[in-house]
Parts: C-alpha cells; structure tokens; sequence
C-alpha cells in the first residue's frame, strides 16, 4: 500500500520538476543564428512571419518549438528546412515551404533523424521535395499535418511523409496531396497509420516494403495516379481503409505483390480500374470488403495459396475475378456477387447453386486484351453462358460454394 | 492495277528492314518514367536514377525500376537475354552497360528496392562515390554474388 502511495508521489511529482526548469523564449527574427548557438530555452515559441531558413539543425534534446500566429520557414528552393536530432522534440504549427529539389539528395523540408518519442503536430508543408522525413526514430507520432506538395513531373517530387527504418510511429489525421507517393515506408515496423487523407499523388497514395507489424485504419486513398501498392511484408492489416477513384492502365486500388499472412477487412474499393491485385501473396484474409464501380473488383494471380475470401460484396463491376491461372488454391465462400443468378429454395440466405466468378471472357481478356473491344457485346453474353453451363475454360475449383443472396454495406 | 502491285512490293520490302532498324540491334526501348512499370516488382518507375533494361534474344525490352529489380528477376527467371542496362547515377536517364559498370552499395544512397544499390559506369565514380559516402564497390559479378547472399 505505501509502495503503492509512493509510486502515486513519484508520478505527481514529474512534472512538476520538469516544469519548474522549462525556460521559454520568443524568437522574432535571426531564427537561424539563435539555432546555431547554444540553445538554452526548453520551448521556443515563434512569432508569426516569414524566416528564410537554410538546413536549420535543432540537437536539443527535450526541445520545444511551436509557431504563434503561423509562422513560415521557407529555404527559397535551396536547402534542407529543419534538420532535427533530438530526443522528445516537439514541433507544432508550422508552416514549411520551398526546400530545394536535388538528384543526388533527398531534400526535406522536417527532417528527424536518430530519435526517439518526437511530435510533429498540426504543421503545414508546401512545394516541398519531401516533405517530413524520418529515419531511425522510433515511438513517436505525426498528426494533423497537411502536406500540399505541387510535383507535376515524376523525378522532382519527393514522398509525403517517408519512414526509414523506424519503429512505432503513429501516422494520424494527416492530409497529403500531390507528392510522388502520400505515405511511405521502408523498414518501419509496428506502426499505426489512421484516419490519413492521402489523395491526387503522382505514383501511390500508400507504398510499403519490408515493413512488418503495421496496421492501417480508417484512411482515405483516391485520385493516386496507381492507387496503393504494398509489397515484400507479413502481417498487415488494412481495416475500414477507403480506395476510391483510382483509374489507369496501371493503377490499382491496392496492389498486393508478397505479403503474407494478412488482414483485409472492412474495405471499400469504389471506382478503380483493378479493385486488388494480388500477386505472390499467401495467406491473405480478405473479408467483409465492398466492391462497386470497379473495372476488375480482384485480379487473383496463381501463385497466391490458402487465402480466404468471405463476406465481401460484389457489386457493379464490370469483371469480378480474374485469375491467370486454370488451379486455384484460395477459398470463396459466403460472398454475394450481384452477377449471381442462381435460387435459394432453402430460405437461408445462401444461394444452393455455387457461383463461379471467373466468366470465361475475362479469360479471354487475360490471353488477348484487346478483346475488350467487344465488351458488352451478345457474343460474349453468349459465350459466358456456354461456359456457365459447361465450365472447360474457367479455373474447375475457383467457385462460390455458397454465395449470398442478399447484398449489405458494411462500409456505408 | 500496277500502281497497287507497286504499293505490295513496297510494303513487302519496306516493313521487313524497318523492323529490323529498330529490332535487331539489341538497343534497349528507352523507359518513360513516370508510366512504365517495373516487369519484376509491379511498380510504376519513377526515379531516373536507377532505372534498368533487359533486352531479351527476341530483341524484347524488359524494364526495371532499379537494378536490384534486374538482379532478382534474372536469378528467378533465368531469361534469355542479350544485352543489359542500367541507369549511370551520375548521369540521371542514362542507360550503360550492366556488365562493364560498377556498382556502390551504401546505405547512404538508398535506392527504390532497398538494398542501397548504386550503379557509376567507371570505377573511378564509384570509388569517389565510395569515398564520400563509405559502404563497398563491386563489378557485375561481384554484385550477383552479393545480392545472392
């Protein structure tokens, strides 16, 4: 009971040290001359207006920096912006814009490097080559900053907010546009990526690779010129995740290309021209996911094995499943496909004829695209028949088993 | 009649050895970033650093959004090939010859795959590159042993 008392002293007691030392400053002007002295203050507030800045390196540990009426960094398309090492450093209502854009560089405009349980909040990057980007850092979050970037050509822009070999990080309620891709991450593990609004990007609006252990929750991803594509990871989850809009010869809602052991829930895929496309990935789970408007709702390769696809809802798109290969080695079951013809004389709910998804002219499609052409025509109408009542094209065991009757929208 | 004989004998001679200027030299097609994707790893390429071809025995380009991409898919597919290319990093959007360049890989270059690969095409850019950045030079073979590992 005491040890317990005195933990409770202990606890009341930490925050009071460490506010009685805090020493604060305002800085109105000559920002970069105070950062490349001694700096003393625990939190530096700064002044609204204009400071041209170039590769401002903040090594205090503990350091507050927080903007007052909006304040603006700009490196006038030179340099760096901020270069922070500094464990426990905040840096809250900012604006950052026009860092330099360099071949041989990677330009940031808030760069932390080598730290840990930093805080970047509510700051605003503009025109930025990158825009905030960690590496080596761990615990630490960034939230409600907006990332407005202007890249028109692919080999100057830069990512969004890229991890680098992080650990931890807690990516929450930002806004990205028009980087080269929204989120990135390399080698950042068991992290938490929510509520994200990352649209109109050049390449994707979420790319990963050998980033393990991450969850994605509740984040919006459109209008990316090829949507999302996350590869070479196990374990992920991706839950209640919109992909919208998300159009073009090479574009994908979410690309899978070997990511094992995975969640896919509580999805919607709307308007894409390949809702998922999953390649060398085993293992998946993909359930309870809405599919409408979507050129192929999945594009299923051979060399995916044991993924379960259940619950999902199929509706209005023009193909629902295509695959490359005549084996498959995945489970469909408990899906409704609005394609569905078949009769339920049970009244459970459950159609009593199984479903086949793969309709033998997106077959033909897979081996001559430019079959598309006739797409919608009565030949088609015809030969898809022919199949569905003598399959001798479509994968024998890629089939529906019992396939729902009735749609429903988890994601509305 | 002759006019349209004319206009046969045309096509039979013209398309042949026009498809032989552009298909029998081995060049690569060039790659426009920004919409070609990578034939090993499914993205799209971007980075005109680090892009790289393989032209296979039917004179067929193959892209790659970095050499590492190239590396893998020649061990998994073990194509047929008859001339590879990667970017020089030291000229953006030129391709050199994978087989006579030198290759630096730093952990302070990081490339798109991940394994920090740079290519220079004399050995001389690398060992600068090398001596500003640290990490390690090898040649094309040196390089497949490495990634095998």
């Amino acid at each position: 009971m005491i040890r317990r008392l005195f933990h409770i002293l202990l606890l009341l007691l930490i925050p009071a040290v460490s506010y009685s030392v805090n020493d604060t400053l305002t800085v109105n002007d000559n920002l970069q001359s105070y950062f490349a002295g001694i700096v003393t203050a625990d939190t530096v507030f700064i002044s609204g207006g204009t400071y041209y800045v170039k590769d401002l390196r903040v090594t205090k540990q503990s350091i507050s920096i927080i903007g007052l009426d909006n304040p603006k960094f700009d490196a006038n398309k030179e340099s760096e912006i901020l270069i922070a090492e500094a464990d426990s450093l905040l840096i809250k209502g900012i604006t950052f814009s026009n860092t330099g854009v360099s071949f041989i560089t990677d330009f940031a405009a808030i760069r932390v490097q080598n730290s840990t349980a930093c805080r970047l909040i509510d700051n605003t990057v503009e025109n930025s080559f990158f825009a905030i980007y960690l590496s080596n850092c761990s615990n630490t979050l960034v939230s409600g900053n907006r990332i407005l970037g202007n890249s028109v050509s692919e080999s100057f822009s830069g990512n969004g907010i890229h991890l680098w070999n992080c650990n931890k990080i807690f990516i929450f309620n930002n806004e990205i546009c028009r980087q080269r891709d929204g989120i990135y991450l390399e080698f950042a593990t068991n992290s938490i990526i929510l509520g994200n609004n990352s649209y109109s990007n050049l390449r994707y609006g979420l790319h990963f690779m050998f980033s393990e252990g991450n969850k994605y929750v509740m984040n919006s991803f459109s209008q990316n010129g090829a949507g999302v594509a996350v590869m070479y990871t196990k374990k992920v989850s991706m839950i209640n995740n919109n992909f919208f809009d998300n159009w073009g010869s090479n574009s994908y809602g979410l690309l899978f290309k070997d990511i094992d052991n995975s969640t896919v829930a509580f999805n919607k895929f709307r308007r894409n021209t390949v809702g998922i496309y999953s390649e060398g990935s085993n293992r998946l789970l993909v359930s309870k996911n809405v599919f409408i408007d979507n050129g192929w709702a999945m594009k299923i390769l051979g060399n995916c094995y044991d993924g379960v696809f259940n619950y999902n809802e199929f509706t209005n798109n023009t193909f629902d499943l295509a695959t490359n290969s005549s084996r498959s080695n995945n489970t469909f079951c408990y899906n409704y496909w609005d394609k569905y013809k078949g009769y339920d004389l049970g009244k459970d709910g459950i159609g009593d004829v199984p479903y086949r998804p793969v309709s033998l002219f997106s077959v033909l499609i897979e081996n001559s695209p430019d079959a598309m052409i006739i797409l919608n025509s009565f030949v088609v109408d015809i030969i898809d028949f022919a199949e569905k009542v003598s399959p001798a094209f479509t994968p024998e065991t890629l089939s529906d088993e019992k396939p729902l009757m009735k749609g429903f929208s988890y994601a509305n | 009649m002759k006019n349209k004989l004319i206009n046969y004998i045309f096509l039979l001679i013209f398309f042949p050895s026009a498809s032989c200027i552009y298909g029998c030299s081995g060049e690569p097609d060039p790659i426009n970033y920004g919409s070609d994707i990578c034939t090993h790893c499914n993205m799209k390429i971007m980075d005109n650093r680090f892009g790289s071809v393989m032209v296979n025995s039917k004179n067929k380009t193959f892209k790659f959004d970095a050499a590492e991409c190239l590396v893998d898919y020649l061990k998994e597919t073990n194509p047929d090939f008859k001339s590879l290319f990667v970017t020089d990093f030291n000229n953006p959007g030129t391709l050199i010859d994978a087989k006579n360049s030198f290759y630096l890989i730093s952990p302070k270059r990081k490339s798109p795959m991940g394994e920090n690969l740079s290519a220079y095409k004399t050995e001389s850019d690398a060992g600068h590159a090398k001596n500003s950045l640290g990490g390690e030079v090898f040649d094309w073979t040196g390089l497949n042993n490495q990634l095998g590992k």
